[in-house]
């Protein structure tokens, strides 16, 4: 399969996903709604935290909350939409017609994340607009600040590989990622600081690549760069998530092959 | 041969799903795998597209082998299963459109207009969702995404199983008029034997992961169940008097005479007996259904492993 075929299919894919979501008029109106209640309700609370005082955070905290919704709300979506991929296609009984096209089982996988990461780019600009015209929030998203928010996007892919695979044999596995994947929510720094954490959990703080994300993207808003650490950190661990990702993907695969479960739901 | 099983074998949890089974396909040969539920025909189309790894055996379609070169081998197969599904939301070009992209088909309306045409689809069904679409329908529309996918092989795993009557046998002469026209080679897989009976060239007797019998349909029922049957009515002040070696058994109720032929080749020696021995009206032949053959032969099969193990 050349690159203009890959991108073919891929993009067969994203059409797909939008019909679909069209078809479920109330959610597609629900679906564009949610960030713009999300960026309110946060940038409401950051508000008021500043007016009782701030927490000294550069730009306010209401900046705090914006930019880190909005970076979560990246992840999220790559993680999310990439391992539950081939479990959604296996509940729909469509999957034996995708697995049987001669191209390799990451396609629907990233196709899949490539879909979500349209609706994630649509929500950042409403939630981009919202900020900036309800709350006077200035997000300085320079070029480099961008790239490095879909390179925090990109690094959780590989994790959504590996658990899209795991899916396959074990249906349940999925919600137990989600536990897991939501307490990074408090790890990593989405809604409040990391140094705000009592120190034994910042050492876990400090062992997951989101923090960095997280760091990396406030720093280049409100600072104008992206911290070194945060450069190098972001990466590898994406690279080392899509290494362990395609091995988890394809051991499993196999695995599903031998027993017989590749298709069954 | 476009396809060459060899020896395969396959277990889960213990259970042997298929004993060392071996069968060869011609190119555009309908060959059908017959046999009750549980008997492997799955299993077997399962290996031969790749959806599951065999414990042993050889298995290539189109010269590839089904572990070494998978991808080759997708790409010239497709399966119809009744258990196929597309996208209930999507309307029916929609899912057309998506599934022409991922097989890279050009013109995919135009062909998909065409085939759906001649298996009975309009053109405005095309526009609704298929949520709103009848098992019948649906299942034309599996069969119009394979043929626009136009793959050289195509496996049908019981393919009318949930269809009423009337749909079954429109599909299967929809399938019919396909297999004759687009020079397919053809797996069947069913446990309906006058389905296989009617569309397959040859037939493999599966029972318990082993193919008893390999043949063409009127071979096979010939070769296990040798029988023929005449069937007549008497005049009602005649007797029949029938003594010959090619008479297995005669039934009579009232004046309807059943003649039992063990010897079938015999058949015409045997009536020119009853025609000068007696006054007779509504005189036919009949020959076994292949239900009457695979029952039989599936009885047979099951008896001799049981006097087998019971060596043991």
């Amino acid at each position: 399969m050349d690159v203009k075929e890959y991108f073919t299919v891929l993009w067969a894919f994203v059409v797909r996903d939008w019909q679909r979501r069209w078809s479920y008029k109330l959610n597609f109106i629900a679906m564009l709604l949610y960030p713009i209640v999300w960026v309110s309700v946060f940038g409401v609370l950051g508000r008021t935290i500043d007016d009782a005082g701030g927490t000294g955070a550069p730009g306010g905290f209401s900046m705090y909350m914006v930019t880190g919704i909005i970076t979560w709300r990246f992840i999220r979506v790559g993680f999310f939409d990439s391992s539950w991929s081939i479990r959604w296609e296996q509940h729909i009984g469509t999957f034996k017609n995708i697995y049987m096209l001669p191209n390799h089982l990451m396609i629907p996988v990233s196709a899949t994340a490539l879909s979500g990461f349209t609706v994630s780019m649509l929500n950042f600009v409403e939630m981009w607009l919202v900020a900036e015209l309800v709350f006077g929030i200035s997000l300085n998203m320079t070029v480099p600040s961008f790239l490095f928010l879909v390179l925090a996007w990109l690094s959780v892919i590989g994790f959504g590989f590996a658990i899209a695979g795991v899916a396959i044999l074990y249906k349940e596995i999925q919600a137990v990622f989600t536990v897991i994947f939501f307490s990074f929510q408090f790890f990593c720094g989405v809604f409040f600081p990391v140094e705000a954490l009592p120190s034994a959990a910042q050492y876990i703080s400090r062992a997951i690549p989101i923090t960095y994300a997280l760091n990396g993207i406030r720093t280049s808003i409100t600072h104008g760069y992206i911290p070194t650490t945060d450069l190098i950190v972001m990466p590898v661990a994406g690279l080392i998530g899509l290494a362990i990702g395609l091995i988890t993907l394809q051991l499993c695969l196999k695995k599903a092959l031998r027993d017989g479960k590749l298709e069954r739901y | 041969m476009i396809i060459k099983v060899q020896d395969l074998r396959k277990e889960f949890n213990g259970t042997t799903a298929l004993d060392g089974i071996s069968f060869r396909v011609k190119t555009g040969e309908v060959f059908g795998l017959l046999g009750p539920n549980g008997a492997g025909k799955t299993t077997t189309v399962k290996i031969m597209s790749t959806m599951l790894l065999p414990d042993e055996g050889i298995v290539e379609i189109g010269g590839y082998d089904v572990l070494r070169r998978p991808q080759k081998v997708r790409a010239m197969v497709d399966i119809i299963t009744a258990r196929d599904k597309f996208y209930r939301r999507l309307t029916a070009y929609q899912n057309m459109s998506f599934f022409s992209r991922l097989y890279g088909v050009e013109n995919w309306k135009d062909k998909m207009e065409d085939y759906g045409e001649r298996l009975g689809l309009e053109k405005k069904d095309y526009e609704k969702r298929l949520a709103d679409y009848s098992t019948g329908m649906r299942q034309k529309l599996n069969l119009v995404r394979n043929l626009i996918r136009d793959t050289p092989i195509l496996f049908l795993d019981e393919p009318t199983l949930g269809l009423d009557p009337v749909s079954s046998r429109k599909f299967r002469s929809l399938l019919k008029d396909i297999m004759d026209r687009e020079e397919k080679t053809v797996i069947f897989t069913s446990h309906n034997m006058f389905e296989v009976e009617e569309l397959c060239e040859r037939i493999a007797i599966l029972n318990k992961g082993r193919i008893t019998s390999v043949g063409e349909p009127r071979e096979l029922k010939k070769r296990i169940f040798p029988k023929r049957l005449v069937e007549f009515t008497l005049a009602k002040e005649d007797v029949l008097n029938l003594r010959d070696n090619a008479i297995d058994h005669i039934e009579k109720k009232g004046n309807k005479v059943r003649v039992y032929l063990e010897d079938g080749d015999r058949i015409h020696e045997v009536i020119e007996k009853i025609v000068n021995n007696v006054r007779v009206s509504d005189l036919s032949v009949k020959e076994p259904t292949l239900e009457e053959a695979f029952i039989r032969h599936t009885e047979e099969d099951e008896r001799d492993q049981e006097e087998a193990t019971s060596w043991m």
